[in-house]
C-alpha cells in the first residue's frame, strides 16, 4: 500500500487542529479507508483525549523513536472503528525527544500499511512543527474567521512552501453564518482571498464539539451536529468526492426553511 | 553574570561545574563546550576531578553520555558525578536512599516521578501525570493518573489513594486501564493489587 500523509496546521493555537485532526480521521476510518493519526504535540497531548483512547496509552511516539517499544506496539486501535489507529504522543517529554529525520523514517514506514497518515502538528512554529512537517506529501491549514488567526495561517503556509509543500488546503473552522451575513466576521472568500489556498472545508461553530470532545467521541459520529456534517464533507472531499461547500448549503437551507415557515 | 549558565567552582576535591537548570539542554551544552574552549589548556596538565551540578535538571542516558564527552575533550579531566538538589522532593530517610520518596505537591499533567522504593504523595495525580516505584504507591489525595508499582517485576506491591480513578493501573508487568464509561468511584479509599494473574481494587482497610 502506498498511502498518502498529511500534517494538520495552524501556526496559532486553539483553533480546532485536533478536534479536525480527530474527525476527518474518524470520517475516512468510516469510509472505509486504513487510517493512522499521530500526536506531535509531545508534552502537550489531546488527540488521545478527544478521541476518548488515553486510558489506553502504554508505549507513544518517543518509545517508538527512542526503540523501546516496536512501532505496531505503540499503535492504538480505536474504540469504533478498527481500521483507524492513534500513535499518541508523549506527555512527560518535550518537543526535543524527536527528530525531523526520525519523524521522516516513521511516515515512510507507516505509508506502506495506512492510506491516510494525518499528523496533529502543534501550535506554533518551532521545533514541533518541524517535526510535524518532516516526511508529509499534503498540509491542510485550519483557521477561523479572525484577523490573528488568519495572519497566523498565512505564516504557516509560508513556512510550508519554504519546505517544499505547496498547495496547502484550508479549513475555516467555528464560523458563524449569522454573524458573516451581519457583516460582523471576516467574510470566506475574503480569507480564501487572502490566503490564495484551496478550501477544504467550512466548519461552522457547533456547541455539540464541547459535548463531542468532553467524551470522547468525535461530532462526525453524531448525527445532529452540524460542524461534524461538515467534517464527514471534508472527508469525502479528501477521498476526491465533490461536495458543495457547506455556505451554500446553509443559504439553501435557510431559504428552504423560510419557504416552510420554520425558523 | 549570574546568569550565564555554566560556572566552574573549585573545592578541595576538584572543580564542581554548576549547570544552570534555567535554561535548554542544549544551550547549556553549547555555553560549557565554549567554556572548557576559553580554558584553553588551562586544564590539560593535571588528574582533576569534575563533579557537575545539575539544580532540578534531570538527565537522561544519552545526555549524561553527551556532557561527559564534552568534558573528555580535556584530557586531565575526569566526570566523577552528577549531583541533582531537587528540594521539591525529600527523601524521608537520605541514608538507605531507596526506601521512601515523600513528595509533597500534587503532580500535574506531564509530570513524572520515578523511585527505587516506595513513593508517598500528600497531593493528588492528575490525568496525564505518572508515578513509577519499584515498591508501593500511596497517594494521600485524588489519583487520576498513571501509576506502575513494583516497576522491576514485584508482584506484592500495591497502589492506593484516598479516591482511586486512575487513568491506568501498572503492578508489576500487570497493566489495567479504566473502563470507557468512567464509573464514579465510592467515596472511600481503595487499594489495587494483583489477585489471581489481575489487577483487582478494594477497599482500604487494615
Amino acid at each position: 500500500m502506498d498511502g498518502k500523509s498529511y500534517v494538520i496546521t495552524s501556526g496559532k493555537g486553539g483553533v480546532g487542529k485536533t478536534t479536525t485532526v480527530a474527525n476527518i480521521g474518524t470520517g475516512l476510518a468510516k469510509l472505509g479507508r486504513k487510517v493512522v493519526l499521530i500526536d506531535a504535540d509531545i508534552g502537550l497531548r489531546n488527540l488521545d483525549v478527544v478521541l476518548g483512547l488515553e486510558n489506553r496509552i502504554v508505549y507513544d511516539i518517543v518509545d517508538v523513536v527512542e526503540g523501546n517499544c516496536r512501532l505496531e506496539q505503540a499503535l492504538i486501535r480505536d474504540k469504533r472503528y478498527s481500521s483507524l489507529h492513534l500513535l499518541p504522543a508523549a506527555q512527560t517529554r518535550d518537543k526535543t525527544a524527536v527528530e525531523p529525520g526520525q519523524m521522516r523514517e516513521l511516515m515512510e514506514e507507516l505509508k506502506e500499511d495506512y492510506d491516510y497518515v494525518i499528523v496533529d502538528s502543534p501550535a506554533g512554529i518551532e521545533r514541533g512543527f518541524k517535526n510535524a512537517i518532516a516526511g508529509v506529501d499534503e498540509a491542510v491549514v485550519v483557521t477561523t474567521p479572525e484577523v490573528s488567526a488568519v495572519r497566523d495561517a498565512d505564516r504557516i503556509i509560508g513556512m510550508l512552501e519554504a519546505e517544499g509543500i505547496s498547495g496547502a488546503d484550508l479549513i475555516i473552522n467555528r464560523v458563524r453564518m449569522d454573524m458573516v451575513k451581519k457583516g460582523d466576521m471576516m467574510n470566506i472568500e475574503d480569507m480564501v482571498e487572502i490566503l490564495a489556498v484551496d478550501q477544504l472545508g467550512v466548519i461552522p461553530e457547533d456547541e455539540e464539539i464541547v459535548v463531542s470532545t468532553n467524551r470522547g467521541k468525535p461530532a462526525v459520529l453524531v448525527d445532529k451536529s452540524k460542524a461534524g456534517q461538515a467534517f464527514w464533507n471534508v472527508a469525502r472531499r479528501i477521498e476526491g468526492e465533490e461536495v458543495p461547500m457547506l455556505s451554500l448549503e446553509e443559504g439553501f437551507f435557510d431559504k428552504f426553511k423560510e419557504f416552510f415557515g420554520w425558523s | 553574570m549570574k546568569n550565564e549558565g555554566v560556572v566552574f567552582k573549585g573545592d578541595l576535591d576538584g572543580v564542581i561545574v554548576n549547570l544552570s537548570d534555567q535554561l535548554e539542554f542544549d544551550t547549556v551544552k553549547e555555553k560549557l563546550q565554549d567554556k572548557l574552549a576559553e580554558a584553553g589548556n588551562f586544564f590539560d596538565e593535571e588528574k582533576i576531578n569534575i563533579k557537575v551540578e545539575l539544580g532540578t535538571r534531570e538527565l537522561n542516558a544519552e545526555q549524561k553520555k553527551e556532557l561527559i564527552n564534552i568534558f573528555k575533550d580535556k584530557p586531565g579531566l575526569s566526570v566523577l558525578e552528577f549531583i541533582n538538589h531537587d528540594d521539591r522532593f525529600s527523601d524521608s530517610e537520605t541514608e538507605t536512599g531507596n526506601d521512601t520518596l515523600l513528595v509533597k505537591q500534587t503532580l500535574r499533567s506531564g509530570q513524572s516521578i520515578s523511585h527505587e522504593g516506595n513513593i508517598v504523595i500528600q497531593g493528588s495525580v492528575n490525568p496525564g501525570a505518572e508515578v513509577i516505584a519499584e515498591g508501593d504507591i500511596i497517594i494521600m489525595g485524588k489519583f487520576k493518573g498513571i501509576a506502575h508499582a513494583g516497576a522491576k517485576g514485584n508482584v506484592e506491591a500495591t497502589i492506593s489513594a484516598f479516591r482511586l480513578e486512575p487513568t491506568q493501573l501498572r503492578i508489576a508487568h500487570y497493566i489495567s486501564r479504566a473502563p470507557d464509561n468512567p464509573l464514579s468511584s465510592p467515596e472511600h479509599p481503595e487499594v489495587a493489587f494483583i489477585k489471581d494473574k489481575h489487577i483487582v481494587i478494594d477497599y482500604l482497610k487494615r
